[in-house]
């Protein structure tokens, strides 16, 4: 029976010549046939993690596994894995076919095959009929899906990315994200995507790793990273979001603002210091008092779908509001937020304690 | 900006202009001089071109530089474009590297011929052909790296990358992707290499013995001896051959989108 | 391992290279500069480069190449100038090149003729009514020929200088109200250096060492070090003294460039 984890990384460590350590103690698995981005700001270590999978660069210590065999030394050539470069690196001296053709040549496949096979890669990134064009000629949505053919002509089991939207404008970068996603459905394959774009990963992945400081700071879908951010770094740099400290009182009552909230978090040692994040999306504008907390709009930026407004509370605690109704700037207004709306945060929890609490206080609700 | 030279500049250009061509052109008249000497132009004749090709000496020693200037220039192409590849994929000692290489570029002819000599003299080698060569090899390496590491230095290493990931082996890489991008700042080292073998006198002059000679020591010798419309002759062949060569160094940066100029001028 | 070996295989030829070709010379030179015309070790020949007869010969040498980097500097600057002003710039600057890759000696021997007792240079001088006199073995045809050589070397640094610069500092020089002079002195000059540099370090190195022109044109009227070092070499057989002279030129040209920065042809 086939294992369903196709890449496993075992405590792996990269470190530079001059000992930077840019990939610190990393263990994780991929499974077979979804659709994974690795998400973090740049030198965080997520195209570290590529070129690892890739074999352009072995690690210092740990294990890299494939397909249940350890391929820490590998050579590239002989990996079942293809890469989509960030500057999609073709062969400028190569046309479209002879460059989407380049691995089937390096294989000695027969010429019939390989001009059926490129033919149908070039047909899967609606490319048909420009085999004899020079890259040159080709703008840069184009080439994209050269580079896209000429990784998956070879039928890897993996096919690795590395940030291949950023060089395009914002349009054909969204109807890039669609193909993307479809092609891999129709493919099948792992697809392993590395970008330092949260909405480009929220939109695209089945699983995403939050990368940082060389370490997995949290992996889960995108709903579980959006809702359920595990420490600072992620619930700011997914999404926007207000964070102020706060105190656990109890199980599901947080204190923050100078107020207390009911709330669904639990198993958090009573009186410890958390931090809170509330969504801009979750707040509600209500009158003066009728709300949660009282705040003054500090200022306001029309953003086309809606206003983006800065207010702050008595405390000095700034929450940024996405609204569609019209506040002035200097107007006392009250916010509302349903306890649902609440996410606290412990300060300095691993992975592994979050998920175990979360279990735990979960379960206790089922049993309680 | 773009305004045009004025009166005076355009003055100024068409005396510069005249000046470096006024020699060449003024050897090329007279070698059309039945009366023997260059100056005073007595009447048309074709007589030293035909006492030029029934020498059979000259004719040799121009084979000799042709065949000096076409080996040296290939086999430093070659050693060059390996030196560049290697220097370029060196991570540590670039700089003083390309330090060493640079010495012969910017050493006069007179150091090169006279330590060359020293080198042939202590090795126990007897001057002639193989000296020269030898010579024409060294000093046309350097050049021959100094315009193959720019196109190695533009190219985007992760195309090197990519090529491994599509299943190249190493010397695939180098065949099918290095040498193929690489092959214009290949052609103008070369070419380079044909130029300075077949200008260059004073390492000849040293480094040759007796019974070898190349065209420069040739004329050199003549041209001790006084005048002698053999050598007008002879530069007039040489100029249309060296206008022939520009033409086709010309047509050659046309082609392949001005990029061996560009490296070339740089 | 194995490997590794093989794969630097390739780097083999060029390490030979460089260690028989570039750094065996340059000890050899400084080898023999220690040894007197019979061959044994002393420091003599060091002692007669410092007498007045070398020291006058190194002086007069550096007098000659700096006025011929000089002159063709003057000439050189107003002329790669024009010449970014024209249409078809390129096909221009390669007119300037092409004499450069007609063989020297051929050159040379050109002024034999022109500068000759009866050539063009005299009856030049006849019909503007100066009348003819002996041009050829002076040491102003010396400085003619050697400028009239290294002009486009000078050229071609200074011309692509020049041409790589970004045409809207001029406009923002004249915005700020800068006189021709000033954009000129305080913009364009300073921005060309590079290339004013370069120019003056490819021909003040090689004037320095001339010596087929000394003979041919200056009738051994100039000597230079690279004269002196030919003398030593080929004529008189002292391989020491002329390898003593070859290892102060060596070291000026370690110094000019050092001042200059090292610079390929037309960079």
């Amino acid at each position: 029976m086939e294992n369903a984890s196709i890449i496993q990384f075992v405590n792996v460590t990269k470190t530079f010549a001059d000992d930077t350590i840019v990939l610190d103690n990393v263990s994780f698995e991929i499974e077979r046939g979804k659709f994974y981005t690795l998400l973090g700001p740049s030198g965080c270590g997520k195209t570290t993690i590529l070129r690892l999978i890739a074999g352009f660069i072995e690690p210092t210590s740990g294990e890299v596994y494939f397909d249940g065999k350890k391929i820490n030394h590998l050579p590239a050539n002989k990996r079942q894995v293809n890469t989509v470069f960030q500057d999609y690196a073709l062969f400028p001296h190569l046309n479209v076919f002879e460059n989407v053709a380049f691995g089937l040549r390096i294989k000695r496949e027969k010429k019939s095959v390989i001009e059926a096979k490129v033919k149908e890669a070039l047909s899967f990134v609606n490319l048909s009929g420009y085999e004899n064009r020079e890259i040159s000629e080709m703008s840069g949505g184009q080439r994209q899906r050269v580079a896209i053919a000429r990784a998956i002509v070879n039928e890897p089991k993996v096919i690795l990315l590395d940030e291949p939207l950023s060089a395009l404008d914002l349009k054909l970068r969204t109807q890039m994200q669609y193909e993307l996603r479809e092609l891999q459905r129709r493919l099948g394959i792992t697809f392993i995507f590395v970008t330092h774009d949260q909405e480009e990963a929220l939109a695209m992945s089945d699983e995403i790793f939050v990368i940082n400081k060389g370490k997995i700071q949290q992996s889960g879908t995108p709903i579980d990273i959006y809702d359920e951010p595990i420490n600072r770094f992620v619930a700011d740099f997914i999404g926007e979001s207000n964070i102020v400290k706060g105190k656990m009182i109890e199980d599901y009552l947080v204190e923050f603002a100078g107020k207390r909230f009911t709330c669904v978090d639990g198993g958090i040692t009573p009186n410890e210091p958390v931090e809170i994040v509330i969504r801009p999306e979750d707040l509600e504008i209500t009158k003066k008092g009728a709300g949660k907390l009282e705040v003054t709009v500090h200022s306001k930026l029309f953003r086309g779908v809606h206003y983006e407004m800065t207010c702050r509370d008595v405390e000095g605690n700034d929450w940024l509001v996405h609204t569609t109704r019209k506040v002035d700037v200097g107007d006392m207004i009250g916010l509302d937020f349903e306890p649902e709306a609440i996410h606290v945060m412990r300060f300095d929890e691993s992975e592994e304690d979050f998920d175990r609490r979360m279990e735990q206080y979960t379960e206790e609700e089922a049993n309680g | 900006m773009r305004e045009k030279p004025s009166a005076a500049g355009k003055t100024f250009l068409i005396i510069v202009f005249s000046i470096l061509y006024a020699p060449i052109f003024y050897l090329i008249f007279y070698s059309f001089n039945s009366g023997g000497t260059m100056s005073g132009f007595e009447g048309f004749t074709l007589d030293w071109y035909r006492e030029l090709l029934g020498d059979t000496r000259l004719l040799i020693i121009v084979l000799n530089t042709l065949v000096i200037a076409l080996l040296s220039a290939l086999i430093a192409t070659i050693i060059g474009t390996f030196g560049a590849i290697g220097i370029h994929s060196l991570k540590k000692n670039k700089g003083s590297i390309l330090g060493l290489n640079n010495v012969l570029i910017v050493s006069p002819d007179v150091i090169i011929g006279a330590s060359f000599l020293i080198l042939f003299t202590i090795a126990g080698m007897r001057l002639g052909f193989y000296s020269v060569l030898l010579s024409h090899i060294a000093f046309s390496i350097p050049i021959v790296v100094l315009l193959v590491l720019p196109k190695l230095a533009e190219m985007n290493p992760s195309l090197i990358d990519a090529a491994r990931d599509l299943g190249a082996s190493s010397w695939d890489v180098f065949t099918k992707v290095i040498f193929p991008y690489i092959t214009p700042g290949i052609f103008a080292g070369f070419f380079m290499a044909l130029t300075y073998s077949l200008d260059d006198f004073a390492v000849t002059f040293f480094v040759t013995g007796n019974g070898f000679s190349t065209l420069s020591v040739e004329i050199y010798s003549m041209a001790r001896q006084g005048i002698s419309l053999n050598i007008n002759a002879l530069s007039t062949i040489l100029f249309l051959f060296t206008i022939l060569l520009v033409g086709i160094y010309y047509m050659l940066t046309q082609r392949s989108g001005l990029r061996i100029g560009g490296s070339f001028r740089r | 391992m194995d490997n590794k070996f093989l794969r630097n295989l390739y780097m083999v030829p060029y390490a030979v290279w460089i260690i028989v070709f570039v750094i065996a010379p340059i000890l050899l030179v400084l080898y023999y500069s220690f040894l007197d015309i019979h061959g044994n070790f002393s420091l003599v020949n060091y002692e007669r480069f410092f007498t007045s007869v070398y020291l006058k010969l190194t002086l007069s040498s550096f007098w000659y190449a700096f006025l011929i980097t000089l002159i063709s500097l003057l000439v050189a600057y107003p002329t790669a100038y024009l010449l970014t002003k024209t249409k078809h710039k390129h096909l221009w600057l390669l007119l300037i090149i092409v004499p450069s890759w007609i063989n020297l000696l051929l050159k040379a021997y050109a002024f034999i003729g022109i500068f000759g007792a009866y050539g063009a240079a005299n009856n030049f001088l006849e019909f503007i009514g100066i009348g003819s006199r002996q041009l050829l073995f002076t040491d102003f045809s010396f400085v003619f020929v050697a400028v009239y050589i290294f002009i486009p070397f000078m050229i071609l640094p200074i011309f692509n200088a020049l041409n790589s610069l970004n045409p809207t500092l001029i406009d923002a020089a004249n915005d700020l109200g800068a006189s021709r002079w000033t954009t000129f002195s305080k913009v364009i000059f300073p921005l060309t250096l590079n290339g004013v540099k370069t120019g003056c370090q490819v021909v003040f190195i090689p004037a320095l060492s001339l010596f087929m022109l000394t003979r041919l044109i200056a009738g051994n009227r100039v000597i230079t070090l690279g004269t002196a070092i030919e003398q030593h070499f080929l004529v008189t057989q002292d391989w020491g003294m002329g390898s003593t002279i070859a290892v102060f030129l060596i070291l000026i040209m370690f110094l000019i460039i050092r001042l200059t920065g090292f610079r390929k042809r037309g960079a």
